[in-house]
Parts: structure tokens; sequence; C-alpha cells
């Protein structure tokens, strides 16, 4: 278990703790003023603010010896931060971070969340400049969209049944999507998201930069060798480069350093021959989010 | 190499309606944004780039502007 989940799971993971979508949740940490706040700016956050400066080529900046390394720190605990909204601030995304989840904990999120919205995807607004209605926002997330017509698909922000939004991740994730879970802020959960790498903007800077706005999942991906016959359909699927299919052995490898646990290939695997294993099984992987 | 993407504003006009730039760069290094503070709707967007170390010359942003508003360096 991650540290969220020893914080604010109440024994169980994290995002599957009712209380974390709760609306006296959302005021205690005053999850409406900060998501109109960071969802406003939300472009120009990601552009300037993250980086402090600018984002142009942090990879220089982050490679200054021991400088880098602080700046770099500095930046990842933004993320994290758990303070009363007086001491957080949207304009970094402070208290914002994310977590990848697999489809079935990602319907288990569904069935504590109130109201399910679909919206459009900021990071896909931002990075593509198209609309992608994919987002699914809850509560003091769901209220903030009509302020900000930018997240309002072109038919409308629709309000999805708990059983129609569990489809709907389902296709989500059939197509290649990675399901997030989000803090918005800490500990209040505002979305469970459909990303991919490059257009979304934490997936970008964890892979890219090494800063935790978002984490890995509670699973590692482990591959049953006497059920896999080598039909390669899973070798495409990995967004982490975790997963390799060796033409050799005919088969896939999955490195579980690398394994963000996002499950998609499990769903895509004709054969049911990969599964998903608890974090904790690894003991290695302990420090590993 | 350190490469450097300008984007000459007076050129593009409104990246929205265009975004030819952000839809053809393969690691997605365009980013659009609203320069303006306090608008909520704000009519005035722009293409700026960010994670410039990640730029591999690929030289297709060039190629796919239709008004010439970009360049590398
Ligand atoms: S986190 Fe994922 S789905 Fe959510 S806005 Fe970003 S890319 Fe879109
Ligand atoms: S191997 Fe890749 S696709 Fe499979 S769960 Fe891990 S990160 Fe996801
Ligand atoms: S999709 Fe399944 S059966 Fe096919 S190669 Fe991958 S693990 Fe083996
Ligand atoms: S392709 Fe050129 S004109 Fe179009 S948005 Fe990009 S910079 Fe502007
Ligand atoms: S040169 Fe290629 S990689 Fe660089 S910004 Fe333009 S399209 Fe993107």
């Amino acid at each position: 278990m991650c540290e969220w989940c020893y914080k604010h799971g109440a024994g169980k993971k994290w995002y599957l703790n009712s209380k974390n979508y709760l609306e006296e949740t959302a005021e205690a940490v005053g999850a409406h003023e900060y998501i109109y706040e960071l969802w406003k700016h939300f472009e120009k956050v990601y552009l300037q603010k993250i980086f402090g400066i600018s984002t142009r080529g942090p990879g220089y900046k982050f490679s200054i010896p021991v400088v880098g390394r602080a700046i770099k720190w500095y930046i990842s605990s933004w993320f994290t931060k758990e303070k009363p909204l007086k001491g957080r601030s949207p304009r970094r995304a402070e208290g914002h971070p994310g977590q990848v989840v697999p489809l079935g904990d990602a319907q288990q999120v569904l069935e504590l969340a109130d109201p399910i919205l679909k919206v459009n995807c900021a990071c896909r607004h931002m990075t593509r400049g198209i609309e992608d209605p994919c987002c699914l926002a809850f509560g003091a997330l769901a209220e903030m969209v009509p302020k900000l017509p930018r997240y309002i698909p072109e038919r409308g922000a629709e309000q999805l049944h708990v059983d129609e939004a569990k489809d709907f991740v389902e296709k989500m994730n059939r197509g290649g999507r990675v399901n997030t879970v989000w803090f918005g802020p800490v500990p209040y959960i505002a979305a469970l998201c459909s990303c991919e790498y490059p257009e979304c903007a934490a997936t970008r800077i964890r892979l890219d930069y090494g800063l935790n706005a978002l984490y890995k999942g509670e699973y590692v991906a482990k591959v049953d060798f006497s059920k896999c016959t080598g039909c390669g359909t899973c070798a495409s699927r990995c967004q982490f480069g975790a997963l390799t299919f060796t033409d050799a052995m005919n088969r896939p490898f999955i490195d579980a350093w690398k394994c963000y646990g996002c499950g998609l290939c499990v769903t895509a695997c004709p054969e049911g021959a990969i599964e998903m294993v608890d974090r904790t099984a690894f003991p290695a992987l302990k420090d590993e989010w | 190499m350190k490469t450097d993407i300008i984007v000459d504003y007076d050129k593009c006009g409104d990246p929205r309606e265009c975004k030819k730039c952000l839809q053809i760069c393969a690691p997605a290094l365009f980013l659009l944004y609203s320069p303006d503070d306090e608008s909520d709707d704000p009519d005035i967007w722009r293409v700026d780039v960010a994670f410039t170390d990640l730029c591999t010359r690929c030289g297709d942003c060039v190629e796919t502007c239709p008004k010439e508003a970009i360049t590398l360096v």
C-alpha cells in the first residue's frame, strides 16, 4: 500500500475509502475554490508554474549537478502537499497528484462517486487542441465545469449513471487508455481519467522528468507462461516500457520495476495469461511508487 | 543540442482554429494556452513550445504550418 492508503485509506486503498468522496471532505480542504482556480489556469499552471520559471527545456535545468536534483525534489513535493487551502497553491497544482488504477478498481471508484459527469480532457485540449470527453469528474470538479466552457463537450456535459460510467471506463481501457484517479486536492477525490502518453500532462512529466505528479498503481502485472500462446497481442499495449515481447522466446516479459499496474496488457490478452498481483507481493518494490 | 522553437504570433493568428502544429508534433511539445490571466473564456489563445529538450528537430511543425510562423533555432 502506498503512503496515502495509510493516511487516507481507513484500512483500504485510499481511492476506495468513501470518506474521500464526501462533500464534507471537499469543504474541509477547500476543494471548490482550489479546483476552480487550478482548472481556470490549467494550461498556464502547466506551462509556467509547475517549473517555477518556465517549462523550456527543464531537462537542462534538472541536469545541473546538485541544484538540478534539489529543484526536482522541490517540485515533486508540491504534488503531495497536505495542507488546508490557505497553505496550498492551486497555481502550482499542489496537492493534486494522481495514481494509476486497473480497470476493476476504477469501476469500484465509480460506485463511490456522485455525481459522475463526462467532461473534456484538459490535457488533450492543451496539447492537441481537441475536445475529447473522456474524463469523469465528480462532486466539486463536476460543479466547476459549467463555469469553464472549454471543458464542456460539444454535446453538453453528460451525467452518467454508475453502470454507464463503468461501461465507459471499460471501453476506454480496452481502447488503450490508462485509468487514473486524481486527488483534487488531497485527500478529496475529484476525477477518474483515461490517459495516454504523451498527451497526459502528468504522465509526461513523470516519465520524462521523474516528477511525481502520477504515482504507480497498487499492482504489478505478471505473466503465466503456461497459458501464454505467444500471440503477441499484448506487445503494443504498454505505455510505460515495462512489457517487451521477445521474438526468440515468443513470449512477453514484464519488468516489474517499470510496471505502473495499469492492467492494459491484462485486458488485451485473449488467453487470460496476465494477472495483476498486489505490489506488496514484491518486497523489492516496497518504495517504488 | 538545445533547440528553440520560435512562434511568430503576428503570423500565427488563431491557433484554436488551426492547431496543425499541436497535432503534427509526435512528442506533443506544443501547448495551447491563454496569456490572459483573468478571462474565463479568453479569445486570445496562443501556442507555445514546452519541453524543448525533447524536440528531435524532425521539422514536421515547420513544414505543416500554413502561415510559416514556426522557426527552429
Ligand atoms: S489526467 Fe488524463 S484524462 Fe485527465 S485531463 Fe489529463 S490526460 Fe486527460
Ligand atoms: S506491463 Fe505495462 S501494460 Fe501491463 S500493467 Fe504494467 S504498465 Fe500496464
Ligand atoms: S496477449 Fe496473452 S497470450 Fe498473447 S502473447 Fe501476450 S500474454 Fe501471451
Ligand atoms: S500551425 Fe502555425 S498557424 Fe497553425 S497554430 Fe501552429 S503556429 Fe499557428
Ligand atoms: S521539430 Fe518535430 S519534434 Fe520538434 S517541435 Fe517540431 S514537430 Fe515537434
